[in-house]
């Protein structure tokens, strides 16, 4: 025995029109909620990601015993090296999924140090900053290409001075 | 085979009220999801900036280090006679104890974090020099736990 199920429906044309106005509106309202939720999410996991990369690197810094061992990771560590207003500034690039990629260019984190020598040694101001190449959608423009950044010193002293 | 048709009536306003309902529901999903977002994006700010603070107050604290070593290094190349103590107090915020042997200071951070470190001012055949004795990351302020004892469950009575 087969049942068959039919609606008798009595709509009217204001109706459906109600229907599709409503269903448009919030579905806009939807749409820009679900995508300033992706695109938060990815700044949220960005910023932990990058955090994690520039910790990282700043420790190596900060556990290395001269100028030169720092110049010296850094080279091999870095895709790019350059001078600017007698700062060092180095640069590596990171994809989409934040592996370390010379083609696809998504996310920058670029070390800059600038030297003060001192009578008895040498401090470092460092400062490493991850940026993003292109803003995210969906959110407001100004600033956000910089990710995460921190700012530090590092005293190399020339003689004397020694951790215990 | 015996068709059996059975109508249900949506009525008026049936279609107008599923739609209602379903727009409602995946505003209610969109607006969980861009909430759940941004108290991760909050989290994340958050340890950004206790990162920031600490790696600014670890900066000034190698800062004060190298003012000591030169400081040190000046008293070494000038061949100075007098207390050591005189010469390095100079340096804002720097403490003695045991008579100049060893030297302390604090670098505080915005974040209720402070780093105080601790060096043995020591001298061989050169002249004097530092020695880290103590590198130490800790709150400015702990939570007061005095007033807050909680009776606790002592075992069988």
């Amino acid at each position: 025995m087969n049942n068959k199920l039919s609606l008798n429906s009595k709509t009217s044309l204001w109706e459906i029109i109600m229907s599709v106005l409503i269903f448009t509106v919030s579905g806009v309202i939807m749409l820009n909620c679900f995508g300033i939720a992706r695109f938060t999410q990815i700044r949220a996991n960005d910023k932990t990601i990058a955090g994690a990369i520039i910790q990282s690197d700043m420790e190596i810094i900060k556990s290395l015993n001269s100028a030169d061992e720092v110049h010296e990771f850094l080279s091999d560590s870095y895709d790019s090296n350059n001078m600017d207003n007698g700062k060092y500034v180095y640069r590596k690039y990171y994809d989409k999924s934040w592996k370390q990629s010379s083609i696809d260019k998504e996310y920058a984190v670029c070390i800059t140090l600038s030297h003060n020598n001192s009578k008895s040694g040498n401090l470092i101001n460092i400062n490493i900053t991850a940026e993003k190449e292109k803003p995210y959608p969906f959110t407001k423009k100004e600033g956000l290409n910089k990710v995460f950044s921190v700012d530090s010193k590092k005293f190399f002293p020339a003689s004397g001075g020694s951790h215990g | 085979m015996d068709n059996k048709k059975i109508n249900v009536p949506v009525g008026a306003g049936g279609i107008l009220i599923i739609t209602i309902f379903i727009s409602l529901c995946l505003m209610i999903f969109s607006v969980l999801s861009f909430a759940s977002a941004y108290s991760d994006l909050k989290l994340a700010k958050r340890a950004q900036d206790m990162t920031e603070d600490y790696y600014i107050i670890h900066g000034n604290a190698e800062e004060k280090l190298s003012e000591i070593n030169d400081a040190l290094f000046e008293i070494n190349t000038n061949k100075t006679s007098g207390k050591i103590t005189d010469k390095l107090s100079s340096i804002d915020g720097i403490s003695f104890i045991d008579e100049g042997a060893i030297l302390q200071y604090e670098v505080y951070g915005e974040k209720n974090q402070k780093i105080s470190v601790i060096l043995n001012i020591l001298q061989d055949s050169t002249g004097y020099y530092y020695k880290i004795a103590s590198w130490k990351l800790s709150n400015i302020d702990m939570p007061d736990y005095e007033d807050n004892t909680i009776d606790v469950w002592k075992g069988t009575e």
